[in-house]
C-alpha cells in the first residue's frame, strides 16, 4: 500500500512509494474505492452487549465503553439471550453471572448452544465466585455440562475499568 | 395336724421340732440343753456341746455374747450374727434370743431361734457391688427428699450426701427444683427421665441425665425412690465446641457473603463518580444528571448497608422465654396476607398437631420467619405467573425437633443462582435491598441451635426448613450473643 498523506471525510491521498511493483493499481479509483470500503469496516465501532441486573452497572460500563470508541447496547438479561443479540448482533458480551430470575450461567449455556451465537466472545463479571473457580473442572461443575468451553474472560467485581477496557481490545483485537 | 391332749409333750415332742427354725435352749453355763432337728441340721451335733463352740467352733465364750449380756438384763433381743454351719463353712444368720425366768424369777434359760440368712447376705453384698461398681450416680430419696443412700460413684464426685436434702447438696437450691424427677415419680409411681445440672463443691457444673424409679414393696407402696444418673458433661462440652465450630463456619460465609453486597456498592459509587466526570468533561449534561443520581442512590444503599451490618454484627441479647412456636409463623404470615393477596399469591400456615411450648427469642424468630417468608414471596413475583403461586408454610415437631417449613412453588430464581444464594446467604436484591436477610436469618437460626436447609429443584419452587432441636435451644432469660 502507498503511504497514505493526506485525509479528509472519507477521502485519503495517497503517495507513490519507491519500488511499488504497480503504480497504477495503487492509485485506481476501484482499489481506492475498496480499501475504503474495508477501512470503513475496519473502522466501525464493535457493538458490545451488556447483560446486568443492575442498571448502575449497565449505565457504568456502556458510558465507558462507548467513551472509548464502542457501541454499547444494555439489557438485564430477563429476555432469552437469543432473542435478544437476534435484534442486535453484538461483538462481545459482557454477561453478569449472578442475577435473580434467569442466572447468568443459564444465558451462557444458551449463548454457547446456539449456533449463530457461539462465536461471539463472552466475558463474563460476577462479584461472587473467585477466578480460581473457573479452572476447567469447577466451571463445568459450575455449567454442569463438560461440552461447554470456558468463556474467553472472567472478571471480577468490583470492575476495574481499565482490565475491563484491555480485555475487550484484546478479544476484538 | 390335730393337737394332742398333753399340749405340753406335744409342743415339746412335735412342734419343737418341726418348726422350720432353729431353735435352742442355753443354760447359764452356755450349755446347749435342748436343741431342735432345724439346729441340728444347721450346725451339726450339739449334745454336751458349749454353744459357743456349736455356733462358733470356739472354745471359749465369745468376747461380746449377747447371751451373757441377756442373763444380766433379762432383756431380749435380735442380732445378726456369723457363725459356721456343721460343715464349717461361715453362715450368717438372725438370732431372735429371750429369756426364761423359773418360779424365783430368775433366769435360768434362753431360748434362741435362729434363721439362716447367708444367700440374703450374699445377694446384698451383690447388690452393694454393684451399686457402688455401675458407672453411673445412684441416689435414693425419701418422700422428703433426703437422700438416704449413695453409691461410690457419687460419693466420690459429690462427697458424703446421706441425710442432706438432694436440692440442697446437688443443686445449691433452699427449695424443690421446679422440674423435679423424683417428684413426678413420687407422684405416680413410673419411671421417669429429665435433665438437670448439679454444682460439684468446687463450683464446676455437672451435666447428669437422670432416670427415676419407685422402690416399690411387694404391695406396691414405695417411701423411696431410686434416681440414675449418667454424667453427660463432656457430650455437652462436645456439643458446645459443635455450635462454637458451626458459629466460626458461619462467619467465614458470613464474610465473604457481605464481600458480595459492598462489591456492588462500589462499582455503584465508582460508576456514579466517572458519570460525572465524564458527563462534564464531554459537556453531557443527561450523563452529569445519571452521574449524580447513582452517587446518591448509591450513598443512600452503603448508609442502608452499614445500618443493617451493624445491627447484624453487634452483640445481641438473646431472650429465650416459653413461646407458642406456631404463634410466631402465624403472626409472619398475618403479617404478610395483605402483600400475597394484592400479588395473587396464595399464602397459608398450617400447624400441625399442638406444639409444646419451647425456650425461643421470639422477636428474632419473628425476624427470621420474616425473611424466609418474604423471599417466597419475592421468587413468587418474579415468575412468570405470580397468580398460581403458593407460598405455605408449616409449623410441626419430629422427635424433639422443631421445624418451620417454608414453601413456594415461585420459579423466581434459576437452580444455580438458588443454590449460590443459600450456600453463600446473599440475595440478588439488586436495588431492592441490602442483601443481608439470609445472613441475619442463618445467624438467628445458629443462635438457637439449629440449622437451616434449602431444598430445590430446578425449574421448581424452593422448600426452606429450619429445624431447632430442644435440647440445645438457648436457656431462659436474657443470654448474650456471640458477636461475630
Amino acid at each position: 500500500m502507498p503511504d497514505m498523506i493526506g485525509q479528509e471525510g472519507n477521502c485519503r491521498l495517497y503517495r507513490k512509494r519507491a519500488g511499488h511493483k504497480t503504480d497504477s493499481d495503487a492509485y485506481s479509483p476501484a482499489a481506492a474505492t475498496l480499501n475504503i470500503i474495508s477501512e470503513g469496516i475496519e473502522n466501525m465501532p464493535k457493538k458490545i452487549l451488556i447483560i446486568d441486573d443492575e442498571p448502575d452497572i449497565r449505565d457504568y460500563i456502556s458510558a465507558v465503553l462507548e467513551d472509548n470508541g464502542f457501541e454499547a447496547s444494555a439489557t438485564d438479561g430477563n429476555e432469552a439471550a437469543g432473542r435478544t443479540t437476534g435484534q442486535y448482533r453484538p461483538d462481545l458480551i459482557i454477561l453478569d453471572i449472578m442475577m435473580p430470575k434467569r442466572s447468568g450461567l443459564s444465558i451462557y449455556r444458551e449463548l454457547r448452544t446456539t449456533p449463530e451465537l457461539k462465536p461471539i466472545p463472552v466475558i463474563l463479571i460476577s462479584g461472587l465466585t473467585r477466578a480460581g473457580d473457573f479452572t476447567e473442572d469447577e466451571f463445568a461443575e459450575l455449567i454442569k455440562d463438560d461440552n461447554i468451553p470456558r468463556p474467553d474472560a472472567f472478571i471480577e467485581k468490583p470492575v476495574d475499568i481499565k482490565v475491563l477496557l484491555d480485555t475487550v481490545h484484546q478479544l476484538l483485537g | 395336724m390335730t393337737v394332742p391332749h398333753n399340749l405340753d409333750d406335744w409342743i415339746k415332742e412335735d412342734l419343737f421340732r418341726i418348726v422350720p427354725m432353729a431353735i435352742a435352749v442355753i443354760d447359764k453355763s452356755f450349755d446347749v440343753v435342748f436343741a431342735n432337728r432345724a439346729f441340728e441340721d444347721m450346725f451339726g451335733a450339739w449334745q454336751g456341746q458349749k454353744c459357743y463352740a456349736v455356733y462358733k467352733k470356739r472354745d471359749s465364750l465369745c468376747p461380746d455374747c449377747r447371751g451373757a449380756e441377756i442373763f444380766k438384763d433379762g432383756k431380749p433381743r435380735v442380732t445378726e450374727e456369723i457363725g459356721c454351719d456343721k460343715a464349717g463353712r461361715l453362715n450368717h444368720y438372725i438370732q431372735h434370743t429371750t429369756p426364761v425366768r423359773d418360779t424365783t424369777g430368775d433366769i435360768s434359760f434362753l431360748v434362741e431361734m435362729t434363721t439362716d440368712i447367708t444367700e440374703i447376705v450374699q445377694i446384698r453384698k451383690e447388690h452393694q457391688l454393684l451399686f457402688d461398681q455401675v458407672p453411673c450416680n445412684i441416689l435414693v430419696i425419701d418422700r422428703n427428699y433426703r437422700i438416704v443412700k449413695t453409691n461410690r460413684q457419687l460419693r466420690q464426685a459429690m462427697g458424703d450426701l446421706e441425710g442432706k436434702h438432694c436440692y440442697t447438696s446437688l443443686k445449691g437450691f433452699d427449695h424443690q427444683c421446679d422440674r423435679c424427677t423424683a417428684r413426678q415419680t413420687f407422684g405416680d409411681g413410673k419411671t421417669h427421665s429429665g435433665y438437670h445440672t448439679w454444682t460439684a463443691a468446687d463450683g464446676n457444673r455437672m451435666h447428669q441425665q437422670v432416670i427415676t424409679e419407685p422402690l416399690m414393696a411387694a404391695d406396691g407402696s414405695f417411701d423411696t425412690v431410686m434416681e440414675m444418673t449418667v454424667d453427660i458433661t463432656e457430650i455437652k462440652k462436645l456439643e458446645s465446641e459443635k455450635l462454637e465450630a458451626e458459629r466460626l463456619a458461619a462467619v467465614g460465609k458470613t464474610v465473604a457473603g457481605l464481600a458480595h453486597g459492598i462489591k456492588n456498592l462500589i462499582t455503584g459509587l465508582e460508576g456514579g463518580m466517572y458519570m460525572l466526570g465524564s458527563g462534564i468533561s464531554k459537556n453531557k449534561v443527561d450523563r452529569v444528571e445519571k452521574g449524580l443520581d447513582m452517587l446518591g442512590r448509591n450513598i443512600n444503599r452503603v448508609s442502608m448497608f452499614v445500618k443493617e451490618f451493624l445491627n447484624f454484627s453487634k452483640g445481641r441479647t438473646i431472650n429465650a422465654e416459653l413461646t407458642n412456636p406456631a404463634k410466631i409463623a402465624e403472626e409472619v404470615v398475618d403479617l404478610y396476607a395483605a402483600r400475597a393477596k394484592e400479588l395473587g399469591i396464595v399464602l397459608n400456615h398450617r400447624s400441625s398437631g399442638s406444639i409444646e411450648p419451647a425456650l425461643i427469642d421470639y422477636e428474632s424468630m419473628h425476624e427470621c420467619l420474616t425473611n424466609l417468608v418474604g423471599n417466597a414471596i419475592d421468587a413468587c413475583r418474579m415468575s412468570d405467573s405470580p397468580g398460581q403461586c403458593h407460598v405455605r408454610v408449616k409449623t410441626l415437631e419430629e422427635n424433639g425437633i422443631i421445624i418451620y417449613e417454608v414453601v413456594d412453588d415461585g420459579c423466581g430464581m434459576d437452580y444455580e443462582v438458588k443454590q449460590k444464594a443459600f450456600t453463600t446467604f446473599f440475595t440478588t436484591k439488586g436495588l431492592g435491598g441490602s442483601g443481608i436477610g439470609l445472613l441475619m436469618t442463618k445467624k438467628i437460626v445458629q443462635e438457637h441451635g439449629g440449622i437451616i436447609e434449602m431444598i430445590s429443584e430446578p425449574d421448581l419452587g424452593s422448600t426452606f426448613r429450619v429445624l431447632l432441636p430442644r435440647d440445645r435451644l438457648p436457656k431462659s432469660g436474657a443470654v448474650e450473643a456471640e458477636t461475630e
